[in-house]
C-alpha cells in the first residue's frame, strides 16, 4: 500500500498535478479506503504548522524580498562588482559570491534561480558575458546558498528531523566557502581561457572605499544574523525577525529608500511565496504519517542496514539517493518526503545528523542540475532563452568543482562539524 | 485486533523499554488476540498531534507525561507537579488507575470530555536542574533565563526557582545551553545523559523536584472494542511493567549520578549544601496561587500510602 | 469578489507584521530588559498557521502553486487538454474533501486549546478550513481556464 501511495504521487506529480494536490489525492484516498476518522485529515494538515522554526520561512523570504525591492541587493552587487570586477571572470565572480548570501532565502531552490538568477544572468548579459556562460555561472553558483545561512531548506530539515537549526547553520558556511572558491577558480581559467570582459582596471582604494560604506550596512546583516545566534542572544527564527528589522532600519534610514508601497509589496509577495511552500509542508506531515503506519521508513531502514553498517557506505548510499530526490522534486518536497525515510537509519548506524543534513541538501541542490529531469535546468535555460543543450555545454566544466564539494561534505566529516563543535 | 501504540520517547530511553516489552507482553498474555504496533520517537506526530489523534481514534493509545493531557481536563495536570509526592513507590502508588482516588476522579473527566481513558503508568525517574554554575538555593537562579517546556505547569515552576522562564525547543536545548540563551534546566538523568547535555553544563543538582511519572492512556472506543479479558490481560502487563520501570529508573539513577561525575560533572545533594527546603517552599506557594484547582487533589496525593 | 480580495490581503498583511514583530519583540524584552512575553513563541506558531492558510486562495487565485509543467507541456495538445482537465478537478475535489474534513472535525474541538495562551483549536481549524474552502471555490471558477502557471515552478 505504502509503495502504491508514493508510485500514485510520482505519476500525479509528473503529469503536471500542483504538488499539494499530487501529495493530497492519494493521501485522502488511503484514509478514506482504509477507514481512519477523517477528523485525520483536518489535524495533520493544521499542526504540521505548528512549528516554531518553520516560522523563520516567512520571515527569512520577507528579508529577501525586502532586500531585492529597497536597493540592499543593488549596492552589495556594486561593492562585489567594484572590489572583484578586474578580476578573471569580472561579474561572474560577483555572481557567485551573492549567491552565498541570497541564495537558500526564498525556500524553494528553484524560486531563488527565478528571482535572483534572473537578475544575475541580465547583469552579466548587459556587460557582454555569452548567454550560456552567464547561464550555467548562475545554475551553478545557486547550488551553494542553501548551505550558507540564511537558509531556508536547512531549517526545514533541522524542523524534520528535530537537529539543532543553529548547528546546521553553521555547519554549512566553511563547506560552502571551499564550494565558492573553487567555483570561483572555475570561473577564472574558463574567462581567461575565452577572454571574457572584465573591468578595465583594478579599483582605488578610495573606490572601494565609496562603493564599501554605502555597502557595509547591507553586508553586516548576514554577519548580525550568525553572530548572534552563536552569541546565544537568539534563536534562528529570532534571528530571521531581527534581519528583518535590521533590513528595514537601514533601507528606510540610512538609504532612505523604503516606501510603504515597497513594504507592502514585499509583504504581499511574501505571503505567496510562503503558502505556497509551506502548504505543501502540510500535506507532506499527511502523507508521511500515512507512510509510517504502513511502516514504510521502517522497512526501508532494516533495508538498508541489511546492505551495510559502514557510516562511509551508508553515506555513499545516502548522496545517491538524495541526487537521485533532488532531479525529480524541488528542494522542500524532497526534504519533507525523502529525509524521514532516510535519516533514522543512517543516524542509528553512527553517521552525525548535522553532518548528514549538509550532505543531504547540497546533494538536493546539485540534483536540481542534473539531466535527464534537474528542473534547475529547465528554468535556467528559460529565463537565459537558451536551449538544454547549450546549457548544458556551458555547465559541464563546473560539475568538476560541485563533485569536489560534494566529496569533500561526504569524506570530512570532521570539515562540516568542525565550527558547530563549538556549540556542543 | 490491532492497537497503534505511539509515543515521543527516543531510543534507550525508560519509556521506549517500557512500550515495546509491554507490546510483547500483551500479544503473549492474549494469545495473539490483542497485537500492539509500537511507533517510537514521534513517527506519528508530536505531543499534542499524539494526544488529540488518540482522542480521535487514528491513533489507538500512546503515553506522555500527564500534563500533556491538560488539554482534554487541566487538572490532569496535577499529577506532573513538582514537590507532591513523598518518593517514588508514593508516585507510582498515587498513579496507579486502578486504587488511586484522585486518578479514578480525574480519569472519569477524561472518559466523558475527551474519550480518552488512562490505563496505566510508567516511572521515568526523578528530575533534576543541570546549570553551568553552583545551584544550592533559588537565590543562585535569581533572574537567569531558565528554560521551561512551554506549559503553565513549568512556567509556573520556574518562576518558583525564582529565575526567567525561557522556551527552547528539545533539538535546541544543548546549544541554547552553550551558548547562554538559557543557563540552566531541568530533566531526568537518563534525559542529560542521552542527549550529553554534561558536555555543556558543568553541574547537577540532585533536587528531584518532579517524579516524572508518563500516563499511558488509550481510546475509549478502542478500549470497549477489546473483550473484557483482554483489557483485564493488558491491565495486568501494564501494572507489571510500571513496577519494573521504577525498578529500572531506580537502577539507573545509581549508574549514572556515577556515570555524570565520570564525565567531570560536580554533583550537588544535601551532603554538598543543596537546600531542598529553599526550592520546595516558594515552588509550591507559586503553583497554589497558580493552580487553585490542584489543591483537593493535592491533598487526595498526600493520602496515598 | 476584488473588495473581498482586497480584505484578505489587509488581514493576512497585519498577520505577517504581527509575525515578524512577535519575535523581535521577545529578543528585545528578553536580552535587553530580562522580561521575555510568556507564550510569546506560541502565539508566533498560531500566527503561521493563519498566515500560511488565509492566504492560500490569493496563491490560488494567481496561479502560483508549485507544479512541475515541462512533462505536460512537451506533450501533443489533445493529451494536454485532458490533463488540465483532470488537473482542475482534483484541485477542486482536494481542496473541498479537505475543507469538508477540517469543518466536521471543528466541533469536536471546541474545548481544545494552546497550553500557555488558550488560543481555541477551532481558529486554528478555521484558518485551514478558510484556506481550502476558498481554494475548492476559485478551482471551480477557474475549472475551464486556470492561470496555473506551466513553467517548472511559478513562483
Ligand atoms: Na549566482
Ligand atoms: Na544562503
Amino acid at each position: 500500500m505504502g509503495i502504491l501511495l508514493i508510485i500514485t504521487f510520482l505519476l500525479l506529480f509528473i503529469a503536471g498535478v500542483p504538488v499539494v494536490y499530487a501529495i493530497l489525492l492519494p493521501a485522502i484516498g488511503y484514509v478514506l479506503i482504509e477507514g481512519f476518522p477523517i477528523g485525520l485529515l483536518a489535524q495533520r494538515v493544521t499542526y504540521a504548522l505548528d512549528s516554531f522554526p518553520l516560522v523563520a520561512v516567512p520571515i527569512f523570504i520577507f528579508v529577501g524580498n525586502l532586500m531585492n525591492l529597497a536597493g540592499v541587493t543593488d549596492r552589495i552587487f556594486r561593492f562585489a562588482d567594484t572590489l572583484v570586477g578586474r578580476a578573471p571572470g569580472g561579474l561572474a565572480q560577483v555572481n557567485i559570491f551573492s549567491s552565498l548570501i541570497f541564495s537558500g532565502m526564498s525556500g524553494a531552490a528553484l524560486a531563488d534561480v527565478g528571482g535572483l538568477g534572473k537578475i544575475e544572468i541580465e547583469a552579466m548579459r548587459k556587460r557582454g558575458f555569452e548567454a550560456p556562460f552567464s547561464a550555467a555561472v548562475t545554475a551553478a553558483s545557486a547550488v551553494v546558498g542553501p548551505i550558507f545561512p540564511p537558509s531556508i531548506p536547512l531549517i526545514v530539515y533541522g524542523s524534520v528531523t528535530s537537529v539543532s537549526i543553529v548547528q546546521l547553520l553553521v555547519a554549512g558556511i566553511v563547506p560552502a566557502l571551499i564550494c565558492v572558491a573553487l567555483l570561483m577558480v572555475t570561473a577564472a581559467v574558463l574567462s581567461l581561457r575565452h577572454k571574457m570582459p572584465r573591468a578595465s582596471r583594478w579599483p582605488t582604494l578610495r573606490e572601494v572605499g565609496s562603493a564599501l560604506v554605502p555597502a557595509l550596512p547591507a553586508l553586516l546583516a548576514p554577519v548580525l544574523m550568525i553572530s548572534g545566534m552563536m552569541l546565544g542572544l537568539f534563536t534562528p527564527t529570532e534571528a530571521a525577525a531581527v534581519t528583518a528589522f535590521y533590513v528595514i532600519l537601514i533601507s528606510s534610514l540610512v538609504y532612505r529608500e523604503l516606501t510603504w508601497a515597497h513594504l507592502r509589496d514585499s509583504m504581499l509577495a511574501t505571503l505567496k511565496s510562503t503558502s505556497a511552500i509551506l502548504i505543501i509542508v502540510a500535506a507532506a506531515a499527511l502523507f508521511g504519517w500515512i507512510l509510517a503506519v504502513e511502516q514504510v521508513p521502517q522497512d526501508f531502514a532494516k533495508m538498508i542496514l541489511t546492505l551495510s553498517t559502514n557510516p562511509i557506505v551508508l553515506l555513499l548510499i545516502a548522496n545517491l539517493i538524495f541526487f537521485i530526490a533532488g532531479m525529480f522534486l524541488d528542494s522542500t518536497t524532497a526534504t519533507l518526503l525523502v529525509v524521514p525515510v532516510i535519516a533514522p537509519p543512517m543516524v542509528l548506524a553512527g553517521v552525525d545528523p548535522v553532518h548528514l543534513g549538509i550532505v543531504a541538501i547540497f546533494n538536493l541542490m546539485v540534483g536540481l542540475l542534473t539531466p535527464p529531469m534537474g528542473l534547475s535546468l529547465f528554468l535556467v535555460s528559460e529565463i537565459a532563452q537558451i536551449s538544454l543543450r547549450q546549457l548544458l555545454k556551458a555547465l559541464a566544466p563546473f560539475y568538476v568543482p560541485l563533485i569536489i564539494t560534494l566529496g569533500i561534505i561526504t569524506f570530512a566529516p570532521d570539515l562540516v562539524l568542525w565550527l558547530p563543535g563549538f556549540l556542543r | 485486533e490491532e492497537l497503534r501504540y505511539a509515543h515521543v520517547g527516543a531510543e534507550g530511553d525508560i519509556q521506549t523499554r517500557y512500550a515495546s516489552e509491554a507490546a510483547d507482553a500483551i500479544a503473549a498474555e492474549t494469545d495473539g488476540e490483542v497485537t500492539v504496533q509500537v511507533f517510537p520517537a514521534s513517527q506519528l506526530g508530536g505531543v499534542a498531534e499524539m494526544v488529540d489523534g488518540v482522542r480521535m481514534g487514528s491513533i489507538s493509545m500512546g503515553h506522555h507525561d500527564f500534563a500533556s493531557l491538560a488539554r482534554i481536563v487541566p487538572d490532569v495536570a496535577v499529577f506532573n507537579a513538582p514537590f507532591i509526592y513523598r518518593d517514588a513507590a508514593q508516585a507510582l502508588a498515587a498513579t496507579d488507575p486502578n486504587n488511586s482516588p484522585a486518578l479514578q476522579e480525574i480519569n472519569e473527566k477524561l472518559i466523558s470530555e475527551g474519550g480518552v481513558r488512562i490505563i496505566g503508568r510508567i516511572y521515568r525517574g526523578a528530575r533534576h536542574i543541570s546549570s553551568n554554575f553552583e545551584v544550592k538555593s533559588p537565590a543562585d537562579l535569581e533572574d537567569k533565563p531558565f528554560r521551561a517546556v512551554p506549559l503553565d505547569l513549568w512556567v509556573s515552576m520556574v518562576k518558583g526557582f525564582g529565575a526567567t522562564p525561557t522556551p527552547v525547543e528539545v533539538s535546541e536545548l544543548p546549544t541554547a545551553l552553550m551558548t547562554g540563551l538559557v543557563v540552566g534546566q531541568e530533566n531526568p538523568l537518563t534525559m542529560i545523559s542521552a542527549n550529553k547535555l554534561y558536555e555543556v553544563q558543568s553541574h547537577v543538582a540532585l533536587t528531584g523536584h518532579m517524579h516524572s511519572v508518563l500516563a499511558v492512556f488509550v481510546n475509549e472506543k478502542a478500549w470497549q472494542g477489546l473483550s473484557e479479558d483482554n483489557r483485564a490481560a493488558i491491565t495486568k502487563v501494564l501494572e507489571e511493567k510500571a513496577q519494573a520501570s521504577l525498578e529500572w529508573a531506580t537502577a539507573s539513577e545509581e549508574e549514572l549520578v556515577a556515570e555524570l561525575k565520570g564525565v567531570g560533572m560536580t554533583v550537588i545533594t544535601e551532603a554538598e549544601g543543596l537546600d531542598l527546603e529553599a526550592f520546595r517552599k516558594p515552588v509550591l506557594e507559586q503553583i497554589r496561587a497558580d493552580f487553585p484547582n490542584f489543591a483537593p487533589y493535592i491533598e487526595q496525593i498526600a493520602e496515598v500510602k | 469578489m476584488k473588495i473581498a480580495r482586497r480584505f484578505v490581503e489587509a488581514v493576512c498583511l497585519l498577520l505577517l507584521g504581527a509575525l515578524v514583530l512577535v519575535p523581535f519583540a521577545q529578543v528585545l524584552l528578553r536580552d535587553l530588559f530580562n522580561a521575555p512575553i510568556v507564550g510569546a513563541e506560541e502565539f508566533t506558531r498560531f500566527l503561521l498557521i493563519c498566515v500560511v492558510f488565509v492566504s492560500y486562495p490569493l496563491v490560488v487565485a494567481s496561479g502560483e502553486n508549485i507544479v512541475m509543467g515541462d512533462i505536460r507541456n512537451a506533450l501533443p495538445a489533445p493529451m494536454r487538454r485532458i490533463l488540465n482537465l483532470f488537473t482542475s478537478v482534483a484541485a477542486v475535489a482536494v481542496s473541498g474533501l479537505i475543507a469538508y474534513a477540517v469543518f466536521a472535525t471543528i466541533g469536536d474541538n471546541l474545548n481544545n486549546a494552546t497550553p500557555t495562551l488558550k488560543i481555541p483549536f477551532w481558529l486554528f481549524l478555521g484558518a485551514t478550513f478558510f484556506g481550502f474552502f476558498f481554494a475548492a471555490i476559485i478551482h471551480l471558477v477557474h475549472l475551464r481556464k486556470p492561470p496555473q502557471k506551466s513553467t517548472s515552478v511559478s513562483l
